[in-house]
């Protein structure tokens, strides 16, 4: 542990650690390497970079993410329970069947004609 | 090619100008971001970004301020955006840690070793370095323009576009904030 005189001195004596900085220079052939990646960045686009850009934009990728919920919401909101869809189907087709008998024989009574 | 023809030139897509400009500033460019970001690679990708946004907008600079003021506005820009982009990515890598996955570690050294600093203020240099990370934007910036690049209080505050006396009080704050921070360091 350092004495609190001593931690003031150390501390200021270390704010002048940038005393007689020189500049620090960059690896050589900076030029090169932007010149390359200038170029590399002019180049045209694919298809499928040009796609993959326009769908990661913010606004389109929410609208994306939206439309599928309210597709999930609608579809949910539509879709009646299994159990019931099964019972109302039989049930339909039972009364179908027993009105189709009773239209049959209604209509044979009316006009006398054995069934 | 003075000033007003390397300008003149960039506008006019001559890349000779273009070559010439890089040649003339990379260092003073590097230096700067090298200053923020404190990593030898991140400091090239940001100096040729500064290169880059320079090519892409020389037709918006009108020349009220000297070129190499211009250019240091751009680094300084770029190399904070650097700092907040890394920190974003910090804060998400920590809710990536919590969900398993490691695969992005961070690689800014705890300590930095600038190679323009001299023998004897090495570990001072270090420590100094460090403690600039904690600073504000704006005190960092005027402390590194300040310190590394060895600007005068009126270039940094045309850099910064304040006054003069506003460089003079961030500059103040700065050493009293790196004071305080250097001397916990050597109480532990």
């Amino acid at each position: 542990m350092n004495s609190e005189k001593r931690v003031k001195e150390l501390a200021e004596s270390a704010l002048n650690g940038f005393d007689g900085i020189t500049r620090a220079e960059p690896r050589p052939f900076l030029y090169t390497r932007l010149s390359a990646r200038m170029n590399n960045q002019n180049a045209p686009a694919n298809f499928w970079e040009r796609s993959a850009r326009y769908l990661s934009r913010p606004a389109v990728a929410f609208a994306c993410v939206l439309m599928v919920l309210l597709a999930n919401g609608l579809v949910l909101l539509n879709k009646k329970p299994a159990a019931s869809d099964q019972s109302e189907l039989l049930a339909d087709d039972y009364t179908a069947g027993e009105m189709n008998t009773t239209a049959t024989v209604l209509f044979d009574m009316d006009n006398n004609i054995e069934p | 090619m003075d000033e007003l023809q390397l300008i003149e030139g960039i506008k006019n897509g001559n890349e000779p100008a273009f070559s010439q400009l890089v040649e003339q500033y990379q260092a003073m460019i590097y230096n700067t971001a090298l200053g923020f970001v404190q990593q030898a690679e991140d400091a090239e990708d940001i100096t040729q970004e500064v290169f880059i946004q320079v090519h892409r907008s020389i037709s918006s600079f009108k020349g009220e301020s000297k070129l190499s003021t211009w250019l240091y506005r751009v680094a300084v820009t770029k190399s904070l955006e650097y700092l907040r982009s890394k920190k974003r990515k910090k804060r998400f890598a920590f809710f990536s840690a919590i969900l398993g996955n490691h695969d992005e570690p961070d690689n800014t050294p705890a300590d930095f070793d600038h190679p323009g600093i001299t023998l004897e203020n090495k570990e001072k240099a270090k420590l100094l370095f460090r403690a600039t990370r904690l600073l504000p934007d704006n005190q960092r910036t005027a402390f590194i323009l300040n310190k590394t690049e060895g600007l005068s209080y009126r270039e940094v505050s045309e850099v910064m576009q304040v006054s003069v006396p506003a460089v003079e009080s961030l500059l103040h704050r700065a050493k009293q904030h790196l004071q305080k921070t250097l001397e916990e360091y050597y109480r532990q």
